[in-house]
């Protein structure tokens, strides 16, 4: 059982809940997107769509400094970005998105390879979702992809109400002095299905071909995919050659150099190989590692590419 | 030279450059020179517009030859040279390969340089025409007696590119304090998308707009999409521009084909004829 919210009464829960906080909300600015928007603006907020942009960029930023360099000191040569963090409040983000954060925390806040702008983004945000009943966008798959309820909140459109589920001890608190109100959250259907499986003995079929020779390794679906998380490392100096940084940028499997390595070798130079990696990392490899798939079947990487690449329609035809 | 300088350094080629610059460090500042072929010197402007750092910049060079802003220009004993232009004439191909001769490095500076740029269309037209459309009123002078404008690659060794029309001016920054430093800067090799995407730009495609981005090579940090502007191509094509695919992307949404092409040609004619032969061999195979 959860609690009721009247729609008229959601500015002031969110200001409240919002408080001393920043608010992320997707609003409308072109397309939709995932802003930073003050409670003042709370008009903008739009829950229609999912924006083609997942969350991931409040957790691992596009761009995002690491260290600063000053070669000059020969003692101290670098020292580490300081991690100063506002708390957060996600608002209107979805299951697959808060899911895709599920999958980054076996990277990102992992004991070996702990990002400490992750781990202080993740202990500071609030996760406020909206129920996709009916699913945002005809390129979701997220019913066949198993997904967690994992979230703080979870709000569900009633028409004039909201029904609100909590999801964590941090949620309960937050919606404690609400109506209690006795209902079911509905589950998530998509059109588009995944038929999932063991994909090992299929990685010479010939059905990826048809797929790969419309593929334009242009690294659109890596970049909007709410779980991949690759990225590449650059230091750049100030002209005084001394004072300068290093910084990560997000990069992609699809580009042809992503395997270049020191002598020159590319161990994916073929773009086949470089197209199946990617549906191989999300739905095989990462599962073998990890035990659960890299994929929230968001269904953006279908939508951001060019060619409206979707694997789901190559898996499905091997039976 | 002390046990620290002689220790092998793992950098591939910048190995040579910072050779090249150590030496010269006890000596004198490196030696650089900008130099013109064919073109619209909209290159060579670009490096002279990097007004915010370009004192900083040339405090620590020693610019012996820049025809275009200096009057006492040295003919030789450079460390790094910048061509900016096209090969198009004979004269240009005559200054290019004694310019090879004399510097240590050559960085071959905008489209026209890295990939023929406009004056190259003559790769996809008939010749003959083109020519007597320009030369035919005139008593043709030797010198400018056209040949196809290739870039410079296809004549003489090129070390470093800097693609773009005009080529960015944070990226000739980037390269002249790379070889400073004597570090080989990589040279951007993801799709103009990636840069696009990474900003989180609204998909000019998306909005059915007809953008090359797919196919072009960035490092621009995706300038004209991010002003609503459509990629066309300055920094030419991906080395495995898929273009077949690109053309579809186009088609799709409705564009004419010849308007396409076009537009994958504006800057990067012999490339796509390259592209498109490859493709026909391996359709043939
Ligand atoms: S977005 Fe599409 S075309 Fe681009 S790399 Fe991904 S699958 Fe290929
Ligand atoms: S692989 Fe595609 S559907 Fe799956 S999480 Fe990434 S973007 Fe979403
Ligand atoms: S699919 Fe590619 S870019 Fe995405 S996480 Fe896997 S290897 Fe990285
Ligand atoms: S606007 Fe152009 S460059 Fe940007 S993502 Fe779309 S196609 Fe790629
Ligand atoms: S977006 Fe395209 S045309 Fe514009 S600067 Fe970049 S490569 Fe050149």
């Amino acid at each position: 059982m959860g609690k009721v919210l009247d729609k008229k009464r959601l500015k002031e829960f969110l200001g409240k809940v919002s408080k001393g906080k920043e608010l992320i909300a997707p609003v409308k600015r072109g397309t939709l997107r995932f802003e930073i928007i003050n409670i003042n603006y709370f008009d903008d907020i739009c829950l229609e769509g999912r924006p083609l942009f997942s969350i991931k960029k409040f957790f691992s930023p596009a761009k995002h400094d690491l260290l600063k360099l000053n070669l000059a000191d020969k003692k101290k040569p670098f020292e580490e970005e300081k991690t100063r963090f506002k708390p957060r409040v996600i608002f209107g983000a979805r299951l697959c998105d808060f899911n895709g954060l599920l999958r980054l925390d076996k990277l990102f806040n992992s004991k070996e390879y702990q990002d400490d702008y992750y781990k202080a983004a993740r202990e500071n945000t609030l996760l406020i979702g909206i129920n996709c009943v009916p699913a945002p966008s005809k390129y979701c798959f997220c019913e066949s992809m198993g997904l967690e309820k994992y979230y703080d909140l979870m709000l569900h459109d009633m028409g004039n109400k909201y029904y609100i589920e909590a999801g964590s001890p941090k949620g309960e608190a937050l919606i404690m002095t609400l109506e209690d109100y006795d209902f079911v959250m509905p589950e998530i259907k998509c059109d588009k299905k995944l038929f999932r499986k063991d994909l090992t003995q299929y990685y010479d079929n010939p059905a990826w071909n048809s797929e790969n020779d419309k593929c334009l390794s242009c690294g659109k679906c890596t970049s909007h995919c709410t779980t991949c998380l690759c990225f590449d490392v650059m230091d750049e100096l100030e002209v005084d050659l001394k004072k300068g940084k290093r910084f990560k940028e997000w990069d992609s499997c699809q580009f042809l150099n992503f395997t270049l390595v020191a002598g020159g070798a590319i161990f994916r130079k073929d773009r086949l190989s470089r197209f199946k990696h990617r549906i191989y990392h999300k739905l095989q490899y990462f599962r073998e590692k990890f035990g659960m798939d890299m994929c929230t079947g968001c269904g953006r990487c279908i939508e951001a590419c060019p060619r409206l690449i979707d694997f789901t329609e190559v898996i499905n035809k091997f039976r | 030279m002390s046990k620290m300088t002689k220790k092998k350094v793992h950098v591939r080629k910048g190995k040579k450059i910072k050779k090249i610059i150590n030496q010269k460090k006890a000596v004198s500042k490196p030696r650089i020179g900008i130099h013109s072929i064919t073109g619209c010197a909209g290159c060579q402007l670009s490096i002279y517009f990097i007004e915010d750092v370009l004192l900083d910049l040339l405090d620590k060079i020693n610019l012996v030859a820049a025809p275009m802003i200096k009057e006492q220009n040295e003919e030789e004993g450079y460390d790094v040279l910048f061509v900016e232009g096209s090969v198009s004439s004979q004269e240009d191909l005559d200054n290019l390969l004694k310019w090879r001769e004399k510097t240590k490095a050559l960085v071959a500076l905008g489209a026209c340089a890295c990939h023929g740029g406009m004056q190259s269309m003559k790769h996809l037209m008939n010749e003959k025409e083109v020519e007597s459309a320009a030369y035919a009123k005139f008593p043709s002078d030797p010198r400018v007696k056209p040949i196809t404008s290739v870039p410079l690659h296809k004549y003489v060794k090129v070390d470093f590119y800097i693609p773009g029309c005009p080529p960015d001016k944070q990226e000739i920054i980037q390269v002249l304090k790379h070889f400073l430093q004597g570090r080989r800067l990589r040279v951007y090799d993801k799709a103009v998308c990636h840069e696009c995407s990474l900003k989180e730009n609204y998909c000019l495609l998306d909005q059915g707009i007809e953008c090359l981005g797919p196919l072009i090579n960035g490092g621009c940090r995706a300038l004209c999409p991010s002003f609503n502007h459509p990629c066309t191509g300055c920094r030419g094509l991906l080395d495995d521009a898929n273009l077949e695919s690109g053309k579809q992307v186009l088609k799709d949404k409705g564009f004419d084909v010849d308007l396409i092409i076009k537009r994958m040609t504006k800057y990067n004619s012999l490339q796509f004829k390259e592209f498109e032969e490859k493709t026909n061999i391996n359709n043939k195979k």
